[in-house]
């Protein structure tokens, strides 16, 4: 799996990482604005909040899609290491609670009140990953 | 039922647009990233890595021209 992904990024699998996980945490932002729009919370009067909703609901599964290639790419080639517990948690924490939000989208109905607060939990959880990894290679 | 006039009256392009700024943001964050990480840190790598080897080889040619320099001469006879 390793080698495999040092071939695909040509050695460059840190970097990839970094700048894959960037695009989602800031792709992340920009879903909260178009829920904002979605929601009726901010009006726009260039965006009403049904094409907010499908665009958040079109980007969201690309995040996702982005999201699991990171973490594999994560586990792949870093593996669990102890020195990175906190970036663990909060990995693990984000997927968690991001598989929540999707169920309850998809086949939870009834807990769809549940969806801005887990919303918001899945954008901190993205940049409190980010933080603990990325940024410092950046920041 | 209250789509439809929604989708009539620019809902299509509306979304378009807002997918348009989620691939702008994609490729600014992108160029962003890649502009402060440098070139590819391969690239790097390998100069480091050559440039390392040369201050070696340096280092060993000049402790060989003082030191060794006369156990050439003696392999030279």
């Amino acid at each position: 799996m390793e080698e495999f992904l040092v071939a695909l990024t040509r050695g460059n699998v840190t970097e990839v990482k970094i700048v894959l996980a960037t695009v989602v945490a800031l792709l992340a932002a920009y879903q909260v604005g178009l829920m904002a729009v979605g929601y009726g919370k901010l009006r726009l009067p260039f965006l009403k909040p049904l094409p907010a909703s499908k665009a958040h609901r079109a980007i969201g599964d690309s995040i996702v899609a982005v999201t699991l290639t990171v973490a594999i790419m994560c586990i792949g080639y870093f593996g669990f290491e102890d020195d990175a517990a906190l970036h663990i948690v909060l990995a693990v924490a984000l997927l968690l609670v991001l598989a929540f939000k999707i169920a309850v989208i998809r086949r939870m109905h009834r807990l769809n009140r549940l969806l801005p607060a887990l919303g918001i939990s899945v954008f901190l959880l993205f940049w409190a990953t980010w933080f603990s990894a990325a940024a410092e290679h950046l920041v | 039922m209250a789509e439809e006039p929604a989708r009539k009256d620019g809902g299509g392009a509306q979304l378009l647009g807002s997918l348009a700024a989620a691939l702008l943001i994609v490729a600014a964050a992108i160029w962003a990233v890649t502009a402060r990480l440098g070139p590819t840190s391969i690239a790097e790598l390998e100069a480091a890595e050559e440039a390392a080897e040369a201050a070696e080889e340096a280092g060993e040619e000049k402790a060989e021209e003082s030191g060794g320099g006369r156990r050439r001469r003696g392999r030279d006879r």
